[in-house]
């Protein structure tokens, strides 16, 4: 049986439509609710050797921005459908203050850029005082 | 003329990720779907899909010309399809191996272990890109033998449709001669973790033989759950992301070298290679865990493994 390439081509798309709301029904959007714990056991997986200090973790749930204990590294985790993804960065610059939350600039195009939602006045305090120092040095937040 | 397995088999693969997907609802544990994930994973196997029909013209061109000069007429007698069997499952092997191994097949390769998940969805996630980076050159051997073009065709199909089923964690360890043999659920979750003592291991198609046999075999730990994905795991459910991320991985790197051999190794270098040393290749992952494994902790206790 020869099957014209532009049905096949169109079946098949038909039939991967179908199958992504049969998923859709059947699962519903599947998200990940970060918290220390999480993060912890994913930096204890991925990076044994780093410690999780400082932890802000976004209002949505869905973003946390850490400091590694014994390393100047800063560890942005983020969700991703219901498991967890972590991005370790070294450079302060990339870290942006504002009112609304904690801002980190896309690295590459498989890691776009972050948004830490939170408007806690001593969180966004001490992620300023960070910035300021220069220095990535982990500290209690007030 | 030899049919297309792959085609014939679509139905069943629709199928039985529709049942998988109806396991995961009741039982998430046994099969975690999630619609992004699938999603993206669907549409890089349709992206493969139609790019396979162009692609098959090229690569079939060079074959029939590698072809003319073969060794050996082999034909289509009963034997040419035991001999196939196992001679294109080595390429397969070849292939595979060398794609965990060199960053410009990786390029090609690395989106089918972009997913964090572990389903049958997960076996769709196929290469846009193998055409370009020549990933498909192993299998010019079986045309240099003297395997005609259709039987090489069939047995590429026969492998696919074989590798389908193995991309589940429904089904646990088989029998034991099965597994000794035979690529299987359990060989290929090893093969998709990214714990340290799994990176680049277990590269079979359909028989697990190949990997025992060159030492890349690595058996399934109950005490080491699998952690699926990529070392450094992207962010991103895009297939347009999960398709070229690595490629623009490699041009970033290429402008900023510092040195032609930096270029060289940018390129054919091991994955995750870097002139300054800030990035780590399987190699060097998998020594440092052995460094960490090997030193105690203060009090003289081992400390336990990751994952």
């Amino acid at each position: 049986m020869k099957i014209d390439l532009y049905i096949l081509l169109l079946g098949a798309a038909i039939a991967v439509l179908l199958l992504i709301l049969f998923i859709r029904l059947m699962t519903g959007r599947r998200n990940i609710a970060l918290d220390r714990q999480t993060c912890e056991a994913l930096l204890a997986a991925i990076e044994p050797d780093l410690i999780l200090g400082t932890l802000t973790i976004s209002h949505d749930k869905n973003c946390a921005l850490g400091i590694a204990q014994n390393e100047k590294l800063l560890l942005l985790f983020r969700g991703l459908g219901n498991k967890p993804v972590l991005q370790t960065i070294t450079n302060l610059d990339q870290l942006h203050i504002r009112e609304d939350g904690l801002y980190i600039d896309r690295q590459d195009i498989g890691h776009p850029a972050a948004h830490i939602r939170t408007s806690e006045g001593p969180t966004l305090k001490y992620w300023t005082q960070i910035k300021q120092k220069g220095e990535l040095q982990c500290c209690q937040i007030p | 003329m030899l049919p297309d397995p792959v085609t014939f088999a679509i139905p069943i693969f629709v199928l039985l990720i529709i049942l998988e997907t109806i396991v995961g609802k009741f039982r998430p544990e046994k099969a975690n779907y999630e619609v992004r994930d699938s999603a993206a994973s669907l549409a890089m196997g349709l992206g493969n899909f139609v790019i396979g029909f162009v692609k098959f013209g090229i690569i079939g061109g060079v074959s029939l010309w590698v072809y003319s000069y073969r060794l050996f007429d082999i034909g289509y007698e009963w034997y040419a399809f035991v001999l196939i069997f196992f001679a294109e499952d080595f390429c397969y092997y070849l292939f595979h191996r060398l794609s965990h191994e060199y960053r410009i097949w990786w390029a090609a390769h690395i989106n089918h272990h972009s997913s964090q998940y572990y389903n049958l969805s997960t076996a769709l996630r196929q290469t846009w890109s193998g055409g370009i980076a020549g990933s498909w050159t192993p299998w010019l051997l079986l045309s240099l033998i003297g395997f005609p073009l259709p039987l090489i065709a069939f047995q590429k199909g026969i492998s696919l449709v074989y590798q389908f089923w193995i991309h589940t964690e429904v089904i646990d360890r088989m029998w034991g001669p099965f597994e000794f043999i035979f690529n299987t659920p359990s060989h290929h979750r090893v093969h998709h973790a990214t714990n340290p003592k799994y990176l680049d291991a277990n590269y079979a198609g359909i028989l697990i033989i190949w990997d025992r046999l060159f030492g890349s075999f690595v058996p399934e730990d109950k005490e080491e759950p699998c952690r699926y994905g990529i070392v450094k795991q992207i962010a991103s459910f895009n297939p347009l992301v999960i398709a070229f991320h690595e490629w623009a991985g490699i041009i970033s790197d290429v402008r900023h070298a510092k040195s032609l051999k930096a270029v060289f190794m940018y390129i054919f270098g091991p994955p995750g290679w870097s002139e300054d040393g800030s990035r780590l290749t399987s190699r060097m992952i998998k020594e440092r865990e052995a460094k960490r494994l090997a030193t105690p902790k203060a009090g003289g206790e081992i400390p336990a493994r990751s994952g």
